[in-house]
């Protein structure tokens, strides 16, 4: 049976390994190494759409129709193909085709359909379904949903571990972080969090970072022992976590503080968690990315709807980019 | 009647069936046809209709379907495609949109029996169950889910995907596969099918 999957992307990725076939008898010699553009995804989730900036000029390059309803939050695949958009109020995810510019699929997860998470190797998404208490198994070649499985009370953050084996899904109705494991599919441990865990982060340690949203104060879970291995105030209601370098210094940690307008610095050594600096930034920063280098932090503002730039090495925003209504999400492509 | 009557009166008829069509919110994904017990159809804001013996009950998308007690039920959901429920079944009828593909038929169970012909060859439909989903069109099958870590799969006509998240596997005629949680299905392995499938002919046309 022909992948329904392989459909949607197949044109796209022939397209690409036909222009790559037609020059390989005469390679060219290029004066500069090559460069992908670096692209800045934002989720509006008032707009139901997808803003699109190019990171190094700062444009807005498209606006895409999510064709759902409520975007939140964004997976980008590692080639930057196709970036997958949860939708809370109906439920469904968008797969959008980053070359076209375009939403070419609507596949429904589950009921508040709210983070998603690509696996290490792509070959699965993983949604959390916040109001089924449960994560969908999106195959990503065939679109189709091949699995469900209970991961806890309101389920609102996902992210793998770095060898794959295990998934961290936070839940805010029993605040806990569930930890399964991605071959049996069996929750092995509950962690223990604060109030309303929200988004979860893959560190540059290994370690998973994640918020309590409603207890102020950020958390780091050691995959090899699966604990707790540390905790720091921030501030009311953070948000999410990225990472970053401010010249020889890190990596550190950046964190969106939504109730102090602002992003918290520190030191993302999980062992001497510490304050570093605070930058102001716009009204309710929620969603951050880093750039691949380390040294741009995308901050989105979910009250002043714009998208703001953090230069890591001066720690100033640098500039503001107008994008949609209630942005929640950024993602950068690697 | 004059042709200005007539034309007026075709005006008032447009504007009076425009608006609804233009703010329709619920798309129509079958209709409930017969059911050996009670049938209860649940809308997506909650309103329930039920169905006894045979009639007509509109299905849209998103609605789920439940079974009360120990019944059985056939729905004809798009053009040329029948869906039996058995048992204490609750399935929930869903989709997914492609650019290219258009649409394609979903039908999520959370308890039960169901049992499928899809008929046009063009739109397939997909039953999915908590540890796998099965894929066909031009076919006839059958999905029973034993447990929330356990199904079953058959094709009694035409060719069957059942995938999991560890393996997909083809399905031909008079064959099974099982689905259980953290494991790949089971290779095909022939099956009674009248078996399986006898609970359905009771209610076929």
């Amino acid at each position: 049976m022909k992948s329904l999957g392989s459909r949607v992307f197949g044109p796209t990725v022939l397209a690409a390994w036909i222009g790559l076939a037609g020059c390989a008898q005469d390679p060219p010699r290029p004066s500069q190494p090559a460069v992908a553009q670096t692209r800045v995804y934002v989720a509006n989730e008032s707009s139901n759409s997808v803003t699109v900036v190019d990171a190094e000029s700062l444009e807005v390059i498209a606006t895409i129709d999510a064709k759902n309803h409520a975007t939140h939050d964004l997976a980008l695949s590692r080639d930057g193909r196709f970036l997958l958009a949860t939708n809370l109020a109906p439920g469904r995810l968008s797969v959008i085709d980053t070359a076209g510019l375009e939403t070419v699929a609507s596949v429904y997860t589950g009921a508040r359909a709210h983070v998603v998470a690509f696996t290490n190797d792509e070959r699965q998404a993983w949604v959390a379904n916040i109001a089924e208490d449960n994560v969908s198994i999106l195959d990503v070649r065939t679109l189709r949903i091949v699995g469900t499985l209970p991961t806890g009370k309101g389920p609102t953050g996902l992210a793998f571990s770095r060898d794959g084996r295990y998934a961290y899904v936070s839940n805010q109705g029993d605040k806990t972080v569930a930890v399964v494991d991605t071959v049996t599919h069996a929750v092995v441990k509950r962690i223990p969090v604060g109030t309303n865990p929200h988004f979860l982060t893959l560190g540059p340690d290994g370690r998973v970072w994640g918020c309590n949203t409603g207890s102020n104060d950020i958390y780091v879970i050691d995959p090899g022992t699966q604990q707790v291995v540390a905790s720091f105030q921030v501030g009311p209601a953070p948000q999410q976590i990225a990472f970053g370098f401010r010249g020889l210094l890190g990596p550190l940690a950046y964190v969106t503080v939504a109730g102090f307008n602002k992003v918290l610095v520190l030191d993302a050594d999980a062992k001497r968690l510490r304050l570093l600096e605070e930058i102001d930034v716009g009204d309710a920063p929620n969603g951050i990315a880093a750039n691949p280098q380390g040294t741009r932090m995308f901050v989105v503002h979910e009250r002043s709807n714009d998208l703001r730039v953090i230069d890591t090495g001066t720690s100033r925003v640098i500039a503001t980019v107008p994008v949609g209504r209630k942005p929640i999400r950024v993602v950068v492509s690697k | 009647m004059t042709r200005a009557t007539r034309g007026a009166r075709l005006i008032a008829l447009v504007l009076l069936v425009l608006p609804a069509a233009a703010f329709a919110q619920s798309i129509a994904a079958g209709t409930a046809r017969n059911a050996v017990g009670v049938l209860v159809v649940v809308r997506t804001d909650g309103v329930e209709i039920s169905l006894r013996g045979r009639g007509a009950v509109r299905v849209f998308e998103g609605d789920t379907l439940k079974m009360e007690g120990k019944g059985k039920a056939l729905i004809e959901i798009d053009e040329g495609t029948h869906l039996a429920l058995n048992g204490d079944s609750v399935v929930q009828i869903l989709s997914r949109w492609e650019k290219e593909q258009g649409v394609t038929r979903v039908v999520r169970m959370q308890r039960g029996e169901v049992w499928a012909k899809i008929g046009d060859a063009r739109r397939g439909l997909e039953i999915e169950t908590p540890v796998g989903v099965l894929a066909a069109r031009s076919a006839e099958v059958n999905v029973r889910l034993v447990s929330d870590n356990e199904a079953v799969a058959t094709v009694v006509t035409g060719v069957g995907e059942f995938s999991t998240p560890f393996a997909s596997c083809e399905l031909r005629a008079g064959t099974t596969s099982f689905g259980q949680r953290s494991q790949a299905c089971t290779p095909p392995a022939a099956t009674d099918i009248r078996t399986v499938v006898g609970w359905s002919r009771p209610l076929l046309p």
